[in-house]
Order: C-alpha cells, then sequence, then structure tokens
C-alpha cells in the first residue's frame, strides 16, 4: 500500500493524538530546538512509529563565520536520536556575532552567500551523516542580489549536495507581498530538488500576506502544493501549525485533502 | 574593510533608531556603521519595518505561550509593554524565548505591573536547574480562577510538570 504523503509537525498540544497513530499521519516532523532540553527516548519512540523529518531553526546557516558549535552539537544529538529521512534548515540568517534576532532573516541571492550557506550546509550534512534539505522562507524585505532567488536555490543544491524543503506558503505570501508569479517562479526552479513541502494557511493583516503558522489551508494554497506534487519526488508534505492550534480532526481533514490533490 | 551585509541587515533590523536613521540620511549611517553605502541605499525600509515589525509578533508571541495568563491580565497594554521590553533586548540561544519571556516578566515586576507569579514562577524554574520548588502563590489557576496555593514544580524526563494544592474555602 502506498504510504501517506502528509504529516504533522509534532506539537505539544497534538501529542496524545500522535500518539494514536492515526491513520491520516503518514510522517512527522519535529523541530530540533523542542528537544534540545527533552529527553530524547520520547523522540526514539516517535522514530518507530513515523518515518521523522528534523527540521532545524536556528543554525543560522546564512551567517557568515563558523557555525555555532552549541547549537550545532545540540542539532546534531536530536537527528542522531531521531534517525530521520532528511534533517532540514533555513536558507536564512537569525543572529550574528552582535545579535540572535531569534527568527528568519533573508540572506541576498550572491555568489558569496552561496558560498556560505553551502559550505554550512555540507557542514551539518558531515556532522549528522544524514541528507539535508533547505528550506525557502517568507520575508517582508526583499533583498538585491546578483541572481534570481530560483537560481540562487538550484546551485545551492548543486553546491551542498542537498536537496530543497519547500514552504508552499512562504512561495505564496511572498509572491503576493512582492507581486509575482509563484508559478513562473516554480518555472526556474529545479524541482527535481524538492524532496518535502510545508503547509499551512497564510494570514493577511495590515495590507500584507504573513506566514503566521495560524490559519487553515487555504484552497489557493491546496493548489499550489498539487502543483509541486506534480512536478517534484516528494517524500513528505508537513501541516505546519504553530498558532490556534485546531483538534485534530480539523487537521486531519486538511491531510485527507492534501492526500486527496496528491491522489489527483 | 566594510562590515558584512548580514551583519549590517542584523543592526538595522533589531535597531529602531537605526531605521529611522536609513529614511533620513543612509549615507552618513553607512558611515556610522562602516556599511557599504549602496547596500544601506538599496534597502527598502518599508520592508525592512515590516520584516522588523515580525520579528517583534513572533516574539510577543512567543512569550504570549509562556505568559498567557500574564498577557491576558494586561490586555490591550500587553503589546506596547511587550514592545518597550523588546527594544532594549535581545536573549540568544536556544532558550531565548524562554529568558525573552522571563525578562518580560521581570520587567513587569519593576514597574509593579500586573502579572501572574505562579506563570513566572514555573517559567523560571524551567530555566533553572533544581529539581523540585515549592511557594505559596495567590495566582494559581485552579477551577477556572486563580486562587491562593501551594505550588509545586518539579522535573520529570525533563518536562517540566506543576501541581497547585488548594489552600482556598
Amino acid at each position: 500500500m502506498r504510504r501517506q504523503l502528509a504529516g504533522v509537525g509534532y506539537r505539544r498540544e497534538l501529542a496524545r493524538w500522535i500518539a494514536s497513530r492515526p491513520a491520516e499521519i503518514g510522517c512527522l516532523e519535529i523541530t530540533a530546538e523542542h528537544f534540545f532540553d527533552r529527553d530524547l527516548g520520547e523522540l526514539r519512540g516517535l522514530g518507530r512509529d513515523y518515518p521523522l523529518f528534523v527540521h532545524g531553526l536556528g543554525l543560522s546557516l546564512g551567517t557568515p563565520g563558523p557555525l555555532d558549535r552549541a547549537t550545532l552539537d545540540a542539532y546534531a544529538r536530536v537527528v542522531a536520536a531521531a534517525d530521520p529521512l532528511y534533517c532540514t534548515e533555513h536558507v536564512a540568517f537569525t543572529r550574528t556575532q552582535d545579535v540572535d534576532l531569534g527568527h528568519l532573516n533573508p540572506v541576498a541571492p550572491t555568489l558569496e552567500n552561496l558560498r556560505i550557506v553551502a559550505d554550512h550546509a555540507r557542514e551539518v550534512m558531515d556532522r549528522c551523516g544524514t541528507p539535508m534539505l533547505l528550506e525557502n522562507i517568507a520575508s517582508h524585505l526583499l533583498l538585491k542580489g546578483t541572481m534570481p532567488e530560483t537560481e540562487f536555490l538550484n546551485r545551492l543544491c548543486d553546491a551542498a549536495g542537498c536537496g530543497l524543503l519547500l514552504d508552499v506558503a512562504n512561495l505564496y505570501v511572498n509572491s503576493r507581498n512582492h507581486g509575482y508569479d509563484a508559478l513562473a517562479w516554480l518555472d526556474g526552479l529545479e524541482t527535481k530538488n524538492v524532496a518535502q513541502l510545508h503547509v499551512v494557511g497564510y494570514t493577511r493583516r495590515d495590507g500584507r500576506w504573513h506566514d503566521a503558522h495560524a490559519e487553515p489551508i487555504q484552497r489557493e494554497l491546496y493548489d499550489l502544493a498539487g502543483e509541486l506534487m506534480r512536478r517534484a519526488p516528494l517524500r513528505g508534505v508537513i501541516v505546519e501549525r504553530d498558532a490556534n492550534i485546531p483538534e485534530p480532526g480539523e487537521l486531519a481533514a486538511e491531510l485527507r485533502e492534501l492526500e486527496a490533490v496528491h491522489a489527483g | 574593510m566594510p562590515a558584512d551585509a548580514t551583519t549590517v541587515l542584523a543592526r538595522l533590523l533589531a535597531d529602531a533608531g537605526l531605521r529611522a536613521e536609513l529614511r533620513r540620511d543612509p549615507d552618513a549611517l553607512a558611515r556610522t556603521l562602516d556599511a557599504d553605502p549602496e547596500l544601506l541605499r538599496g534597502l527598502d525600509p518599508s520592508g525592512l519595518e515590516a520584516q522588523a515589525e515580525t520579528l517583534l509578533e513572533k516574539r510577543f508571541h512567543e512569550a504570549g505561550k509562556l505568559l498567557p495568563l500574564t498577557m491576558a491580565g494586561l490586555g490591550d497594554d500587553a503589546k506596547p509593554l511587550f514592545r518597550q521590553h523588546a527594544d532594549r533586548l535581545w536573549p540568544h540561544g536556544h532558550r531565548r524565548h524562554a529568558e525573552d519571556a522571563a525578562a518580560f516578566g521581570r520587567f513587569l515586576e519593576e514597574r509593579r505591573l500586573p502579572r501572574c507569579r505562579s506563570e513566572l514562577n514555573r517559567l523560571r524554574f524551567a530555566l533553572g536547574p533544581r529539581r523540585i520548588s515549592l511557594g505559596l502563590v495567590r495566582d494559581a489557576w485552579v477551577g477556572g480562577r486563580p486562587r491562593p496555593a501551594l505550588q509545586i514544580l518539579y522535573r520529570r524526563r525533563g518536562a517540566v510538570r506543576s501541581l497547585a494544592l488548594y489552600l482556598g474555602f
């Protein structure tokens, strides 16, 4: 039987539902930082029940200079315990020597940043012994570079030997805030590199689109996810809710809808 | 050698004063930051401001998850007060959200503003090394309302657990 493609991000509020192994959940994504201070036995248990993806938030691959040693050590411990299909991080920076901004910020698509992110991604993969996927972020700030974002991502995959985690909501939000066509953007992307999707509803506030991870998936995002399902050799599609986390029944319905989109 | 673009961008995102200076005189700011003037002239101030606002929103959201009763008690004042706190401090590391929320608690205490003591106790316990802690509080959430209670905090398998023994009648 074909394995379910869709799954959820592991959140404490969903732990009981996830532990009951509902048929709708085909895979699970755990956030590495959530387990830095926790018993990894719980993680090994999740790994027995589901194919896992380990998702990082704080490695700050786009920061020039060495990776933060303590963060990399903790991330590698979580990856070792989870034994995931892939470990993942963002094409972004979260901190510099001066300040930890705590969340994701863009790096300009330049050759210098390509080298920095690729070197860091290779270091993470060498350390963890696990293939890595890099994720596109949403940003209100569009930075000028020396190549289109899609070319940057294509070349990054080649340079680092990694794949892509394509966040559908981030792509949609950026396309609306910066006025471009999401499907045309996808045409520039080598979708053979995309192995995982993130999907969550966008939020509209103050005249802008936001990736607040707080809304049900809208129809246009299902459509965009479906386009990627047709184009990319996906291993997992994760519903990534962090706020207003709904009852399991609502999430299960979203997972079933994603499977229906996948089935065409 | 000028500061790298990521370092400059981070400083701008963390400092509303620098962003205001960028709008007034990017060349002067480039000299102040030892940055490439072309880089600063190429930045979209409204996008930069929106990105900075998003960082603040995300911090506020994370703090709210750890201090829901405190935030509810502050009502509409919660976000402006958090903004005052957040402009002065950028915690770092993977425990930054908890440290941010704990620092916001200190900010409220220093100003004698409403906060939920039992919630702050739990947060501080989580950030500390102790395995168990007992204390009397007036605002343990029992039966849907704050009540005086003996608050017991302890760790099990790395996770913080709490019990409240209600002392009322």
